[in-house]
Formats: C-alpha cells, sequence, structure tokens
C-alpha cells in the first residue's frame, strides 16, 4: 500500500485504545490516533482526513458538559456533517436490542465486539471496510440472523412461500397458492419482493440457500 | 293396494265435501245475482226476498246492501211497508255491523217510504229530513238530491208550497253540480208545480221548459217520454188556470197525439182525456166533452185507477148538472164520494159536498146536509193541513236551527280545534326547545368532562414522561458519577496493590452499572415498536424457550404515545427475564391487541410459576406495576407453583 491508512480510534479506555493499536501494529502499518471522548474526536474529524474510525458506543466519562454523549450521536453527527469516513464499532455491547438499533439506523461498516477482537478479525475488517464492504463480528451477525428468523417466523406469507418454494419449479407457479390473511391470492411481484426481502434477512445467496438456512434455523422442518 | 284404496276414497270424500262447499257458496252468490238481475212481474217481489235471505246467509256485506235496497224500493213502488220494513231492519243491523253511513241513510229512506205509504206524512218528512243529512254527511249528492226531490212533492201535497220551493232548490245545489238528468229534471218540475198552485202561472212555465230541456237529454227513454207528458200537461194546467182554454186545449191534445199514449200509460192517457173534457167544460163547449169523460172512465176502470174515477165521476157529476139532468148528476155525484172516500181523496170529497151543497137539482134540506158534511169535512181538512203545514215549518224551522247550531258549533269547534292545535305546536316546539336545550347541555357536559378527562390523561402522560426522565438522570448519574466514582477508587485501590478491596468494589461497580440500564429504558423515535419487540423475543428465543406473539404485525403501533409502548415494552421485557431466568418456562405466549380504547397484553408462560406475595424478586414486576398504574393501566397476575404464570395487562389508549 502506498498510503499508509489513517485510522482514528475513539474510546473512553486508554487501555482498550493500547490494545487495538499493539494489535493493528502485528500486521501492517497504520496511522492511528485516538482520543478518550466524542466531542474530541468530532473535532479531530472535522479537523483532518481519516480512512476509518472505530469507536465505543457508551462513553463512561462523558460528563454534563460534554456536547456528544456517546458513539450513535457521534456517528449521527459525522452522517449528519457529510464527513467521509468508514466507521466501524468497537463494542462490549452485544444485546440485540443495541446492535439492531446501531445497524437499522447508523449501518456502520463493521460491528465487532470488544471480548472477542483480535488482530486478525481486526485486519479482516479493515480489508471489508475499506473495499466498500460490511463485516459483523460472527456472534452480532448470528444474533441479526437470530432475529430475522423470528421475525419471519411471525410472518404467515413468509412461511407459506419457504414451505411451498421447495415443491415448486418455478417461483410463477406460486402465484395462486400463496394467500393472504385476509384470503385472498398474492401477486407474483410481491411474491419476489418478499424472497428477495428474506434472502437479505437470512443473507442467502440463492433462493436454494434461502431454503437451506430457513431449515438450518428451524423456521421451516 | 288393499291399503291405498281406501285412502284414495277418503280423500275424494274430503274434496268432494270442499269443492260442494265452494260450489254452494258460487251457486248461492250467482243465484243472488240471478234473482237482483231478472226479478220482475209477478213473482219480483219473492225473489228479490230470497235474494236478500240468500245474501243474510252468505254474510257478504256488499250483497245484504244490494240486495235490501233493491227489496224495500220495489216493495215501496208495489206498496208493500211489509218488505220495505224488512229492508229497513237489515240495513239497520248491516249499519251496526259495519258501520256504513250509506245503509244508515237507506234506513232512514224506507222509514220515510213507510209513513209515506200510511199517509203520515210529517213523519214520513222527518226521516227524508234525517236520511238527507246522512247522505250529505258522506258528500253522497245523488241521495241527498233524491230525498229533497221527495221532501219537495211531500211539502207541496201538504199545501206547503214555500217549504216545497225551498227544499227544491236545495235539490238543485246538490244535483246540478254531478250533472244529474232525471232528478233534477224533477226538481225543475216539482218547482213548477209548486208555482203553478200558488198561481203563478208565468214562472210554473219557466221551470217546466226548463224541465223540458233537462228531459230532452234524458237517455231513458221511457222516462223521457212520460217527461214529455208531464211538460205538456203542466204547461196546459198552467194556461188554462190563466183562462187561456186554447192553449190549454192544443197542449193536452199534444199529450193525447203522443206517439200510441194510450198503450204505452193508459193512466196518463185517461188523464189527459179527463183534464181536456174539463178545459172544454170551463171554456163552455159542451159537445166533446162526454165521450171523452166515458172514455176515460172506462179506461180508469179498467186499470182501477180509484182516485181518477173519483175525479172523472166529479166532471161527470158537474157535466149531467150542467145539462141538468139531476139523476145522472146525482149518480156520479154518489160515485164520485164513493171513489174518492175509498182513495182517501178527502180534498176531492169536500169539492163534491160543496157542489152538492150549491146544486139546484136537490131540496134545500138535503143540500143543507151537503153543506155541514162539507163544513165537517173542510174543516178537518183545513185543521189538518194547517197542523202538516205548521209541523213542516217546525221540522224545517228546527233543522234548520240544527244546522244553524251546527255551523256555530263547527265554527266554534274549528277555532278550538285551532287552538288546540296551536297550543300543540307551543307544546311541541318548547318541548323540542327544551329538549334540544337539554342535549346541548349534556353535550357540553360530556365535552366539558371529557375535555378534563382528556387534560388528566394527557398530563398525567406528561407526569409519566417526567417521571421517566427523572429516572433516566438518576440512570445516567449512577452510569457517569457514582460508577465514574467508583471507577477511580477502583484504579486507586489496583495501584495500591489492595486487590481483594478492589474486587469487591469491582463488585459494586458492576451493580450500580446493572441498576443504571435497569432504570434506563427504550427511545421509540430511533427504532418502532415492532422492530423493539422482536429484539427483545429474539434475546430471549432459543429452542430451549421458543415465544409466540400474535397481534404484532396486526396493528398499527405509530401512533399508540410513547409512554404507553414503553411500559409495554419494559413489563415484556421483565415478565420475559421472570420466565426465562426464574420459571425456566420452555413456551411463552404474547399477546398484543388494540381496541378503540385500550391496549391489551396478555403474556402466559409453561414455567414453574410462584407465589407473587412472597416472591423476593418480584421488585422488577413492583416497578412495572407502578409504571402501569402511573398511566391508568392496570396489570393482573395469576400464578401458581407449577402451573406457569398468566400476566395481563390494560392500557387506555386514550380519555
Amino acid at each position: 500500500m502506498s498510503k499508509k491508512l489513517k485510522i482514528l480510534i475513539a474510546d473512553d479506555h486508554q487501555i482498550l485504545i493500547d490494545g487495538i493499536i499493539s494489535s493493528l501494529k502485528e500486521i501492517e502499518e497504520y496511522d492511528i490516533s485516538s482520543t478518550t471522548n466524542c466531542d474530541d474526536a468530532f473535532a479531530k474529524l472535522k479537523q483532518e482526513p481519516f480512512d476509518i474510525l472505530f469507536t465505543d458506543l457508551s462513553f463512561d466519562n462523558d460528563t454534563v458538559s460534554t456536547k456528544i454523549d456517546g458513539g450513535e450521536s457521534l456517528i449521527k453527527a459525522i452522517q449528519k456533517e457529510e464527513i467521509s469516513v468508514k466507521i466501524g464499532v468497537i463494542t462490549g455491547h452485544s444485546e440485540i436490542n443495541r446492535i439492531y438499533n446501531v445497524i437499522q439506523n447508523l449501518k456502520p461498516s463493521a460491528y465487532l465486539l470488544k471480548t472477542k477482537c483480535n488482530a486478525t478479525e481486526l485486519n479482516f475488517a479493515i480489508q471489508k471496510m475499506m473495499s466498500n464492504d460490511f463485516y459483523y463480528t460472527h456472534e452480532v451477525h448470528q444474533k441479526m440472523i437470530h432475529r430475522a428468523s423470528i421475525n419471519i417466523q411471525m410472518d404467515e406469507v413468509a412461511i407459506q412461500i419457504l414451505k411451498e418454494l421447495p415443491s415448486q419449479s418455478k417461483i410463477n407457479n406460486l402465484e395462486g397458492i400463496i394467500k393472504k390473511e385476509d384470503g385472498t391470492f398474492l401477486k407474483l411481484r410481491s411474491i419476489e419482493s418478499k424472497l428477495a426481502n428474506l434472502r437479505i434477512d437470512l443473507n442467502a445467496i440463492n433462493n436454494t440457500d434461502l431454503i437451506l438456512k430457513a431449515k438450518e434455523l428451524g423456521i421451516i422442518d | 293396494m288393499k291399503v291405498k284404496t281406501p285412502i284414495f276414497i277418503i280423500l275424494f270424500f274430503c274434496c268432494a265435501i270442499v269443492f260442494s262447499q265452494q260450489s254452494t257458496t258460487l251457486q248461492k252468490k250467482d243465484s243472488i245475482q240471478y234473482f237482483l238481475k231478472n226479478a220482475s212481474g209477478k213473482y219480483q217481489l219473492r225473489d228479490l226476498e230470497k235474494a236478500v235471505d240468500l245474501a243474510e246467509k252468505l254474510e257478504i256485506d256488499s250483497l245484504i246492501m244490494v240486495a235490501n235496497v233493491k227489496f224495500g224500493l220495489q216493495s215501496y213502488l208495489k206498496k208493500k211497508t211489509y218488505g220495505l220494513d224488512i229492508a229497513q231492519q237489515n240495513l239497520n243491523k248491516l249499519y251496526l255491523k259495519s258501520k256504513d253511513s250509506f245503509a244508515l241513510a237507506k234506513v232512514f229512506h224506507y222509514k220515510a217510504l213507510i209513513h209515506l205509504l200510511n199517509f203520515k206524512k210529517d213523519s214520513s218528512l222527518y226521516y227524508y229530513i234525517e236520511s238527507k243529512n246522512i247522505s250529505a254527511s258522506i258528500k253522497d249528492s245523488l241521495e241527498v238530491g233524491r230525498r229533497l226531490l221527495s221532501m219537495s212533492n211531500i211539502q207541496r201535497d201538504g199545501k206547503d208550497y214555500l217549504g216545497s220551493e225551498l227544499s227544491a232548490i236545495e235539490g238543485l245545489q246538490y244535483l246540478e253540480p254531478i250533472n244529474d238528468i232525471r232528478f233534477t229534471g224533477n226538481l225543475y218540475n216539482s218547482l213548477g208545480l209548486s208555482a203553478l198552485r200558488t198561481n203563478k202561472n208565468k214562472e210554473a212555465r219557466r221551470y217546466f221548459n226548463s224541465f223540458l230541456k233537462i228531459n230532452q237529454q234524458n237517455p231513458n227513454k221511457k222516462r223521457k217520454y212520460t217527461g214529455f207528458f208531464h211538460f205538456y200537461n203542466n204547461s196546459a194546467l198552467s194556461y188554462i188556470r190563466e183562462k187561456n182554454y186554447d192553449k190549454g186545449i192544443e197542449l193536452f191534445n199534444k199529450a193525447l197525439k203522443m206517439d200510441s199514449l194510450e198503450f204505452k200509460s193508459p193512466k196518463l192517457y185517461s188523464l189527459a182525456l179527463d183534464n181536456l173534457s174539463s178545459a172544454y167544460y170551463s171554456k163552455g163547449e159542451l159537445t166533446t166533452v162526454l165521450n171523452r169523460l166515458k172514455l176515460a172512465n172506462k179506461i180508469k176502470t179498467r186499470i182501477n185507477n180509484i182516485s181518477g174515477l173519483s175525479t172523472n165521476h166529479n166532471l161527470q157529476f158537474s157535466y149531467y148538472s150542467k145539462i141538468n139532468d139531476s139523476k145522472k148528476a146525482l149518480y156520479h155525484a154518489n160515485k164520485a164520494l164513493e171513489y174518492a172516500k175509498e182513495s182517501n181523496f178527502t180534498r176531492r170529497e169536500a169539492i163534491i159536498l160543496l157542489q152538492l151543497a150549491n146544486s139546484n137539482l136537490i131540496n134545500k134540506k138535503a143540500a143543507n146536509t151537503y153543506l155541514q158534511r162539507y163544513i165537517n169535512i173542510n174543516d178537518s181538512i183545513i185543521e189538518h193541513e194547517k197542523t202538516v203545514k205548521n209541523q213542516f215549518a217546525r221540522i224545517r224551522y228546527e233543522t234548520g236551527k240544527k244546522e244553524k247550531e251546527n255551523f256555530t258549533l263547527k265554527v266554534e269547534n274549528d277555532k278550538k280545534q285551532l287552538e288546540i292545535e296551536k297550543e300543540k305546536q307551543q307544546k311541541l316546539i318548547s318541548f323540542l326547545l327544551a329538549i334540544g336545550s337539554l342535549l346541548i347541555l349534556g353535550i357540553s357536559f360530556l365535552v366539558f368532562k371529557n375535555r378534563r378527562k382528556k387534560l388528566a390523561f394527557e398530563t398525567q402522560l406528561e407526569k409519566a414522561e417526567a417521571r421517566e426522565q427523572e429516572r433516566q438522570q438518576i440512570a445516567k448519574s449512577l452510569h457517569d458519577e457514582v460508577a465514574g466514582d467508583l471507577r477511580m477508587l477502583h484504579q486507586q485501590l489496583e495501584k495500591t496493590n489492595q486487590v481483594e478491596v478492589a474486587k469487591k468494589l469491582d463488585v459494586v461497580k458492576n451493580n450500580v452499572r446493572n441498576l443504571s440500564h435497569q432504570l434506563s429504558s427504550v427511545r421509540f423515535n430511533e427504532v418502532n415498536f415492532k422492530d423493539q419487540i422482536i429484539n427483545l423475543i429474539s434475546d430471549y428465543f432459543s429452542l430451549d424457550c421458543k415465544i409466540k406473539v400474535s397481534g404484532l404485525n396486526e396493528f398499527d403501533w405509530t401512533n399508540i404515545e410513547s409512554p404507553i409502548k414503553r411500559t409495554l415494552y419494559l413489563t415484556l421485557r421483565e415478565s420475559l427475564q421472570n420466565a426465562n431466568k426464574y420459571a425456566k418456562a420452555t413456551q411463552i405466549n404474547i399477546e398484543l391487541n388494540q381496541t378503540k380504547n385500550n391496549v391489551y397484553l396478555i403474556i402466559k408462560d409453561n414455567g414453574v410459576g410462584f407465589d407473587f406475595s412472597e416472591r423476593a424478586n418480584g421488585i422488577g414486576l413492583k416497578n412495572q406495576k407502578e409504571r402501569i398504574e402511573e398511566i391508568n393501566g392496570n396489570i393482573e397476575i395469576k400464578s401458581s407453583i407449577n402451573k406457569g404464570t398468566t400476566i395481563k395487562i390494560e392500557i387506555p389508549i386514550h380519555v
């Protein structure tokens, strides 16, 4: 790489910052800066361009005086100012509520968990981020899929489609089989868009993969 | 077949009976119609009476009416009071049953006819008036006109000429608007006759001419024919009274020359013969008189016209007196008296007696006896006529008074009715106003109450929100300040190698952080309620603990107030935590529901259950209970050992 990647790390615990820096240095040379509060991180990002920002979600050392009161607010502020930087979350929060809310609303390029994070993963994440891809650590990924499967299980139409799909040679055949709640048949276009959403939710490559994953998750038998 | 045959036979008999019953009814109906249509001649009354009997048996009101009316009328024409009485009684029964005023009018009509046949003219007139009034009340103009015609005739006979005229004129007022021909003509004739009797001969002829005009339109040929005769005869009489004998004779001759009058109506023919003879006699041309009188006498004897015979013999008596044939004159005088008596023709009797008394055919003694007889009869006639006239006048006066009274009463009634109506309207208006104001009052009260309730509700929500913020504040300060201070202490202790104490302090620090997390809750402005609930469920869902949710997708949650959603969320979180951690449930059912006014959350698990009152860890749920009650909600927890737990929450959405 001709140019060193500029990375900013924002975390309230200096120990963690040190840990990340040492991990990154094991693999490659990066230009790394760090800060322990959000206001400062935001100021730094506005001053000079960074390629990547790794931030925590909750900052224990925030006081009443700090304007930006946590990772979510920091990401929002960056997105609002349209500052060009890839954002990764490194946090201890593994509750699905937090994960889902952050991914759904802020769409960070990466979501890593402090406890599981090592040099290899960190580096892999950076690679992904820099190629405009997303990387969610395994646990987060699992939780998202788990959540999606639960969501699907509450959706009668989705269950119908997943159950009927393996026995039909063509998607067209599904029209006239899948019924809505009120008893009327679903149009082909609706079925196709529903399938597309299901593939995204369950991270499936194609319909066959979708059925396999649905079976794996126990959504269908 | 053996079984079937008797059934068929029974069926056949049943049908036969039913049909025969039907057919007898039809037969009866038909025979009534037959009798009514074809009854004529000798057996007419008998046939009509049969029709009446059959109609009574069938109990068909319309048939009873028709049959009795016809029977009564024919009875009158045949001068049978018996038949009239039956018809009258039957019609009275019909009236009492059906309250048909037409029947009642006929009852009075026939009563009048009965009295007429019994020569009780005053009673007859009374019933005519009653009948007329009833017909007038049901606006039966034809019947009213007919009754007035009869009244007019009776009154004229009773020498109440003014009354007769008045009745006739009243009759015209009823009949002319409905374009009746027959009775309108007769009324004009009656008017003419009244004028004739009071020597208003020109006026009489004017009326007769009106009668003639109308008579020409008469569609009934027979009536038209006799109408012409009466016109000639009556007009002739008017000329005779003016001593214009030639004109009178001319008209009588016209009457006599009417197409085959002698055969069509011998009675009228003989009457005209008598009248013509009388005219010649009065003129002083005696040559043709006797032949005509004899011819008339022959005819009248043949048709048994007794009163006519009395007049004829009277004329012959006059004739023979004139030519001084005293024997024949006295013979005819006696004959005339005999017939006059027989036919109740008192006036004729008086005329003959006076003529006898004044004649020079008999001695003075005999003449005196006749004169005495004349005086007696004349007195009784005058007396009778006076009473009848007076009675007519009284009846007329009373009916007039009654009508006047009725009119004033009607006017007063109308006034009162109007007042009552007005009062009613006013009452209604005030009643409506009262209702309206009550409604407005009620509505405004409800609106006011509602607003107050809404305001109270809103303040409650605001309060809940404020409390929430307070909690958040506490959570934040616990997290930031207390935990921050503890961390600093922890670092210092670590530095001074007091690891044991540091470890303990770490536990305290974690507790504080947990407490802080518990206090802090969720915001619904970033992630919607539905997603939050799914997040929550996915936290607790596993193969060992299956969670089923219903009602989440079915309802729209965006418009539900945040405090309500937060409470639902937190209660669900607490319940799931309990079911998962303590109750070790393997199946949890969550049911969300919305109605117009409330949201519901029901959480059922199959865990070990607990005794809510004894439970130390109930602190979480107690917190939730507080939150629910803050926003007017209601929580109900049912749990018993090994039977799982059911939690029901109800929170009002609106006021």
